[in-house]
């Protein structure tokens, strides 16, 4: 009888070992790819030629019409007038946005209203504009635009530099 | 040589007697006790998104800071991050202890140091940290540590594991 009851009381102790532990095995995932980068072709710069000094005017550069002038074409006077000839390159997977901000006037010229044409996309506002993955290698080709508001302040002779920045960014 | 019926009588009465001093009885009580088993439930493990190719770089992610890099932030690139995402039951009574072991590594991404977040205690290495009951269901998430050794290129993956152990006190 006595032996009957060490064995209960012996089973009973060691119970079901694996009611007393879990365990479980965790696995981290981690994808590898290319870093987005803006490449310059022509420079990271929009032209607008020359134009005439101690006149308010607003000149915007895009991809349909090229350089033209609010108030006056007479105003426009020479010079190499060009949107920004740029390439994204990056992911070939990943899709992208793109934002322009942090537009900053200088002399009197203040920049706003940027545009873009990226790959063979229309031309469209830059901030906000989604774009397919750049892909890797040869980048995907980017054209920027920009409007310009002149305070007719300026002298002959004078030039200005405003800037703004665009960003690139995989969504 | 026969005895005479009292002489039987008191021997009769000697070996009743000697027979119950020969043996003793004590009830014994077997004591059990019953609860519900140790589970872990994986709503989701750990992400670290999408990082640059070709860089040598270590990233953790942790329950309250999420997703860094050691060397550069520019080294993240995209894609959701974030620690496992788990469910702790068993007893309402009986506390717990977590142990990490088994790190293996995959495709030259390394794990190491996982640190758990359990019922909203501060966040701590897994390994050996104690816990309350989990009663019915106590939300567990768990970060980890990758060294990743910079010969991957764009499009592979790596998916490292540990183990992670829950047990009762």
């Amino acid at each position: 009888m006595q032996r009957r009851i060490l064995c209960l009381v012996a089973l009973l102790s060691f119970g079901v070992p694996s009611a007393w532990a879990a365990t479980e095995t965790i696995t981290a995932n981690i994808g590898f790819d290319e870093p987005l980068a803006i490449v310059s072709f022509g420079g990271y710069s929009v032209e607008f030629g020359t134009v005439r000094a101690g006149v308010a005017d607003v000149f915007t550069l895009s991809y349909a019409s090229g350089l033209t002038a609010q108030n006056s074409s007479g105003n426009i006077l020479y010079g190499f007038a060009g949107m920004a000839d740029l390439g994204v390159s990056g992911s070939a997977t990943q899709s992208i946005q793109f934002s322009a901000s942090n537009y900053v006037a200088d002399n009197g010229v203040t920049p706003s209203d940027a545009t873009c044409v990226y790959g063979n996309t229309a031309a469209a506002p830059c901030d906000g504009l989604l774009g397919d993955p750049p892909g890797g290698g040869f980048a995907t080709d980017l054209k920027v635009g920009l409007t310009i508001t002149v305070d007719g302040t300026q002298t002959a002779g004078e030039t200005a530099a405003p800037t703004f920045d665009l960003a690139v960014i995989y969504q | 040589m026969k005895l005479p019926l009292s002489q039987l009588l008191v021997l009769f009465m000697a070996l009743l007697i000697g027979k119950t001093a020969m043996a003793a009885t004590e009830e014994v009580t077997a004591n059990i006790a019953f609860d519900t088993p140790l589970s872990i439930t994986v709503y989701g493990d750990p992400g670290l998104g999408t990082v640059r190719a070709g860089v040598a770089e270590v990233y953790s992610i942790h329950p309250d800071n999420g997703l860094t890099a050691q060397n550069s932030s520019s080294n993240i690139l995209y894609g959701w991050a974030g620690a496992a995402d788990m469910l702790i039951t068993g007893s309402t009574t009986a506390s717990v202890q977590f142990s990490v072991a088994n790190y293996t590594a995959d495709n030259g991404v390394t794990p190491s140091n996982a640190v758990c977040n359990y019922a909203d205690d501060p966040t701590a290495a897994c390994d050996g940290m104690l816990g309350g009951p989990p009663g019915g269901g106590t939300v567990l998430f768990v970060g980890v540590t990758l060294t990743v050794d910079g010969t991957q290129t764009a499009g592979e993956t790596a998916e490292p594991t540990f183990d992670l152990t829950v047990i009762y006190q």
